[in-house]
């Protein structure tokens, strides 16, 4: 219902803007249509960069450069063969070049595309990097980007540049593309996939084990960005219709980042309006270095006053609003309308060897952190693995899931190696798990954080989601998942926080929220690491009924790493023990409570004699 | 705190005042009086604005100066044009330094219809293909082709080598008109070297020169960057002259150079304080410069800041309106009008056909040495 | 290339790579407690020149008396930017510091163009430091190319001494390590921040200065390509290690000198090589030369 309304409201709007614009050559002078130009431009540039920076997390200092290649493929592509005859004054152009000509659209469009390819290359290697090392590396290609074309005059003019493009940077070209760009991202954030980029950026690694290939994601986000940034540099070309390699210096980034931490860091609707506010603000403080008369007092013109306010106020802003304007908030109808009680109840359901473990061996440098590991969990199985502080527990986890690599052994899963395998594949297989530190997207609600455990189920693909109007199955598969979180958050009695913000939430309740959302990856075999820290008795006793019923409602496999051994005791059918790496013993929960051996692993030589574990 | 700054907003967003006067005629001026280039933006706003102040009133009615800046910013530069024509009104418009901020000007000046004189842009890319675009100064293949002949002809060098800024368009188009009309007249090019604009430290490049065995240098750079290049030189005990062109042509550089200046020479228009016979217009300009501003010296270029609102100045009198169609009409018969910076005559191509000038630097002063004709 | 020449290239690059390692190391002091990339460090840097101009030409004060005043005038400078600009925001997501870096930068250079004007401006040379000393084979040195890398390499020694022989130096490595913890240790962790703040612009100072009778003139832009060039060098050496700054910064004043050395007729690419070399280097070390390795718990 409220869909349909949304929907009904946001067509108006367009058509309201659209008809504003039609009349805006009689209501507006050309000097404010330039802006609006301008500001439509910029909330491309912004939104690109947003998507790379804001909501995937990669720190990106190389737009300007994506920019030039969006700028240059176009003008190139517009520019009729007379015009660049007379252009080339120094050096002749290359001659295939001279006669290639398409239309605008088109020519925008092999810009973007350009700049993505562009974007890439560059993202295959340099995506590993992480934080400001990423910021430097792509700051550094765009640099080199400049440096290329100034030096490649047979091709782009050096620097000279171009001029006489066509200004085809209609209002109605640059709002439109805007649109088609924010309709595109709009409803590429809204789907699971959005969820899946930020799930990157507030937590990589829980994100891996979501069955989510990061890597994959990022490179996604960073082409599209840079397709993003080569429209916008081809509109911005069109519309000075002059370009040369000077304009995509460093500051052009700047400016850009400037505009979405201004508008709020992640947030598209923060972007539009911080270029709106940007743009505006930087053209309308002109009047500071004019004359201005104050009743008798004449204060003449300083040049440069301008840009000493216009960088005050930036700093003021930041200052007294450090999460931009809009923070990570979204623009939406519901504001205002009063909220509805959320309703939702409703109930659906969800080889023996499951796991087996061979001669697992894991060294760092000299250090054996696990040494020859041998175990077999069988289907339905509640199995613990426990022992002393460093005896290795987490490094089995990590090397069982896929974060290390084993130095040797064999690790099978449903029959099938999977030593050496990442995360996110090994979660496709149907494995996942817990963090001993909860791993939660705290920026995300609770119900989004489930449903980015789904996106390893589902089917559609990244460009789908672009225009999910045509592809529909995107709304399908994105209802059924939402379905499904919301029953595995009922069955785990989260239902109430659904639209909360996970990092909100009580202690226990994130706890339980990491296995919904763990369990949201249709897993046949889940990992456990110390579910129980960090809980009072009473707690812990819910969470050995909730780690039963777990395993009958949802037909799971558990291997557990805990270290209150009352929950081990009372929930597991079978034990392991490891001590600094050395699988000591094994055996049933009684078993192991009576072997002196765990019992000295525990409390030291000597201890053995004074009693049990338990 | 919050309602201070909106407070504080409202009250400067009051401080906007518009005056509407029908009796007076506009004329705008864009120059980058911030950013990179703003050194010489600046000078020729100071020289636009002593010609208006010796001049404020043509054809009877009075001339307000509107003043905006362009930042050294293409985008910046497009947005201020526009804003001179449709919020500002006004009926010509003056600038600028560098040529890349005037293309993206021109360009609305062009669909606006309102007539625009550059200063010192002197790309031929400016006014190709442009009705409303005209300029004070020469272009560069005529100025480079000068500083050949200079070399070649009158020094009779005959290896030279030429160190250019690659990222700048003034530069790198002079450094490939000075190679092609020296090459023509028979000499050698035996090195081509480039820096990119920001660079400070050159000695690489000079070492590099300094193994070539050239006898002269053509050293198209802004003055900033060139008297550090020449210093270098010296420290490194370059025994090579050096040849630049009219961005080199500026007071200040012999104070940044010192001795290190000593005998350079370059190309520029025909104006300098030092010259012996000056034409009645630059007597005077020399003569008021120095009343506003006796610590300064002239240069260049507040000489073509003065010369553009002199010819913009002839051109509405000639028309007898300040019509902006007019003026473009007027500036396009521009013949032999006295200015600051000899004779001007607009061409064709609307390019100022006038004198250049050689410079050399004697005894840490300036001389103007004569006129050169180029002769490829 | 002849030995003599190549010689000549050599001392040209040690020179203007101790100037890069001297601004590298601000940046990398900073960004080694507050994670901060200081943009405005480069800006801080063209203060440094302008103090000593105004000292020296403007008031006719003693050379070495101008040098104190522009280091003292710059150090707070330096202290009042992170006073104004950093403090308010050390809770914050570290991109709004980032952001307000930027904002600090582009007020310093256009105060910088309102104040001083866009024109440059020249730098007194003390003579004895710019007599040239000829070597057999046309090799030439001016003392200051000397003095440069030699100011340099000390003041680098002496910052290592403070940071790994003194209580403030433990503090300020503490801090970097962890700045809650040491926060509880009883450590004024503002005090210590505005310490790296100041002695970072001090540095900056002396780089300024050196950097304006090395290339003699001031103007408000003289500190983004130097501040630029010097992040990349801290970048190269492994961001917020002191050492990796230096190492970084005569890396990169190699690679440019080098690369038009033995290519002249690609020097139009000359940053280009600078900057594949940088992005080489991060591929393989992804956290530059000396860098500490950045592991993610899991």
């Amino acid at each position: 219902m409220n869909r349909v309304r949304n929907l009904i409201l946001t067509i108006i709007a367009v058509i309201l803007f659209a008809l504003f614009l039609n009349k805006a050559p009689e209501l507006l002078n050309g000097y404010w249509q330039r802006i609006l130009n301008l500001i439509a431009i910029n909330a491309i540039l912004a939104l690109s960069l947003n998507l790379i920076y804001g909501i995937t997390g990669m720190f990106s200092l190389g737009h300007a450069g994506f920019m030039a290649i969006g700028a240059y493929v176009s003008a190139l592509l517009v520019l009729t063969p007379a015009q660049k005859n007379s252009m080339w004054i120094l050096e002749d152009i290359y001659p295939w070049l001279l006669n290639v000509n398409t239309p605008f659209i088109i020519s925008i469009i092999i810009a973007g595309l350009a700049a993505a390819f562009f974007g890439l290359i560059v993202a295959l290697p340099v995506l590993r990097l992480g934080g400001d090392y990423l910021g430097i590396a792509t700051l550094g290609f765009s640099e080199i980007i400049r440096i290329l074309i100034t030096n490649t005059a047979r091709l782009t003019n050096g620097s000279l540049g171009l001029k006489g493009i066509p200004a085809h940077t209609t209002l109605f070209m640059s709002w439109g593309c805007l649109g088609v760009v924010l309709i595109c991202t709009v409803c590429m954030l809204r789907s699971n996939l959005g969820g899946v980029f930020r799930a990157v950026r507030d937590d990589e690694v829980a994100a891996k084990m979501m069955g989510i290939n990061t890597f994959k994601i990022k490179v996604l986000a960073f082409t599209l960005g840079c397709f993003g940034g080569g429209l916008g540099g081809a509109l911005m070309g069109n519309l000075i219709t002059t370009i040369d390699p000077r304009m995509f210096m460093i500051t052009q980034t700047y400016n850009i980042l400037m505009i979405i931490v201004v508008g709020g860091l992640g947030s598209v609707t923060g972007s539009i309006i911080g270029s709106a506010l940007v743009t505006t603000m930087l053209e309308w403080l002109r009047f500071v270095e004019n004359p201005i008369t104050i009743g008798s007092i004449n204060i003449p013109g300083i040049p440069g006053m301008r840009m000493v306010i216009f960088s005050l106020l930036l700093i003021v802003v930041i200052i007294f609003r450090r999460e931009g304007i809009m923070g990570m908030r979204e623009f939406s109808w519901n504001i205002f309308f009063p909220k509805p009680k959320p309703k939702t109840k409703s109930k659906t359901e969800i080889s023996d060897t499951i796991l087996e473990v061979e001669n697992m061996k894991l060294r760092f440098g000299g250090l054996n952190a696990i040494d020859n590991l041998n175990f077999k969990i069988s289907h339905g199985q509640i199995m613990g693995l426990i022992g002393p502080n460093g005896a290795g527990k987490t490094s089995a986890f990590n090397v069982i899931s896929g974060f290390y690599k084993p130095t040797e052994g064999k690790i099978k899963f449903l029959g099938k190696s999977i030593g050496g395998l990442s995360p996110d594949e090994v979660c496709r297989e149907g494995m996942s798990r817990t963090f001993q530190n909860i791993r939660l997207f705290g920026h995300e609600t609770v119900l989004q954080n489930v449903m980015i455990g789904s996106r390893v189920r589902q089917k559609y693909q990244w460009w789908e989601t672009l225009m999910p109007f045509i592809f529909t199955d995107v709304i399908r598969e994105d209802e059924e998942a939402k379905t499904r979180a919301m029953d595995l958050l009922s069955q785990l009695g989260l239902d109430e926080f659904a639209d909360e913000k996970a990092s909100s939430l009580p202690y226990g309740a994130q706890r339980r929220l990491e296995i919904a959302r763990a369990l949201a990856t249709k897993p046949k075999f889940l990992l456990l690491d110390e579910p129980a820290a960090g809980m009072n008795p009473q707690e812990s006793d819910e969470l050995m009924k909730f780690i039963r019923r777990l395993r009958d409602e949802f037909d799971l496999t558990i291997l557990l790493i805990e270290h209150d051994m009352k929950v081990v005791m009372n929930v597991c059918d079978y034990i392991h023990v490891l001590d600094q790496g050395v699988h000591i013993a094994q055996g049933t929960p009684d078993e192991i409570k009576s072997n002196p051996r765990v019992i000295e692993a525990y409390l030291g030589a000597g201890a053995a004699v004074e009693g049990s574990v338990a | 705190m919050k309602k201070f700054l909106v407070a504080l907003m409202l009250v400067l967003m009051l401080c906007v005042v518009a005056s509407a006067d029908d009796d007076v005629i506009k004329v705008g001026v864009f120059n980058c009086l911030t950013g990179q280039n703003a050194f010489g933006g600046q000078l020729e706003l100071e020289g636009t604005q002593l010609a208006h102040t010796l001049n404020p009133e043509i054809l009877g009615k009075k001339v307000e100066l509107v003043i905006v800046d362009n930042k050294s910013d293409k985008v910046e530069a497009a947005n201020a044009v526009t804003r001179l024509i449709e919020n500002d009104k006004v009926n010509a418009i003056i600038g600028t330094y560098g040529s890349s901020l005037a293309m993206a000007g021109g360009e609305v000046a062009e669909k606006a219809g309102v007539p625009v004189i550059g200063t010192s842009c002197t790309n031929p890319l400016v006014t190709q293909d442009k009705k409303f675009y005209f300029r004070v100064c020469f272009i560069d293949p005529f100025q480079g082709a000068g500083a050949a002949t200079y070399a070649f002809k009158h020094l009779g060098f005959k290896k030279a080598a030429t160190l250019v800024d690659m990222a700048n368009d003034y530069s790198v188009g002079l450094g490939k008109f000075f190679r092609d009309s020296y090459k023509k007249m028979g000499g050698e090019i035996v090195a081509s070297l480039f820096y990119q604009s920001g660079d400070t430290d050159f000695t690489a490049q000079l070492t590099a020169l300094i193994d070539a065995k050239p006898d002269i240098v053509f050293l198209p750079a802004y003055f900033a960057e060139g008297a550090i290049v020449l210093k270098q030189a010296k420290e490194l005990g370059a025994k090579f002259r050096f040849i630049g062109a009219d961005a080199m042509d500026n007071p200040e550089i012999v104070t940044l150079g010192g001795d290190a200046v000593e005998g350079f020479l370059h190309t520029t228009f025909a104006y300098d304080p030092s010259m012996p016979e000056m034409n009645e217009t630059a007597k005077k300009f020399t003569e008021e410069w120095n009343k506003i501003h006796p610590d300064k010296a002239p240069n260049v270029n507040c000489a073509l800041g003065y010369d553009c609102y002199i010819m913009l100045k002839d051109a509405i009198e000639r028309a007898g309106s300040a019509e902006p169609a007019k003026i473009r009409d007027a500036l396009e018969t521009v013949k032999d009008l006295p200015t600051v910076t000899g004779m001007t005559t607009i061409n064709a191509t609307h390019d100022a056909e006038k004198d250049m000038g050689i410079v050399e630097i004697k005894d840490g002063k300036k001389q103007f040495i004569g006129i050169v004709q180029p002769e490829v | 290339m002849e030995f003599n020449i190549f010689i000549q290239h050599f001392i040209n690059a040690l020179s203007l790579g101790s100037l890069y390692g001297l601004i590298a190391v601000g940046y990398t002091m900073v960004y080694g407690i507050l994670r901060l990339i200081n943009f405005a460090h480069g800006d801080i840097f063209m203060l440094g020149a302008y103090f000593v101009y105004f000292a020296t030409i403007f008031y006719k004060l003693p050379w070495a008396f101008g040098v104190i005043i522009s280091i003292i005038a710059t150090t707070i400078c330096g202290l009042l930017v992170d006073r104004i600009a950093y403090k308010p925001l050390r809770e914050a997501p570290r991109i709004s510091a980032l952001i307000s870096a930027i904002g600090v930068s582009f007020f310093i250079e256009n105060f910088a163009v309102v104040v001083f004007t866009g024109i440059p401006r020249p730098v007194v040379q003390p003579p004895i430091l710019m007599n040239p000393i000829e070597f057999s084979g046309g090799v030439r040195l001016i003392p200051l190319g000397i003095l440069v890398p030699v100011v340099s390499f000390l003041l680098v020694g002496c910052l290592l001494w403070l940071l790994y022989k003194t209580k403030p130096g433990l503090a300020m490595r503490a801090i970097s390590f962890d700045i809650e913890t040491t926060r509880m240790m009883g450590v004024s962790v503002n005090k210590i921040i505005a310490l790296a703040f100041g002695l970072g612009s001090a540095l900056a100072a002396v780089a300024g200065i050196m950097w304006a009778l090395r290339y003699p003139r001031v103007e408000p832009f003289m500190g983004m390509t130097p501040g630029i060039k010097a992040f990349i060098a801290a970048v190269f050496g492994g961001i917020g290690s002191v050492p990796g700054a230096m190492i970084g910064g005569l890396i990169l004043g190699f690679v440019e000198i080098m690369s038009v050395a033995f290519f002249p007729t690609l020097s139009g690419y000359k940053d280009a090589f600078a900057f594949c070399l940088l992005i080489l280097i991060l591929l393989f070390r992804p956290t530059g030369i000396l860098g500490e390795k950045l592991e993610d718990k899991i």
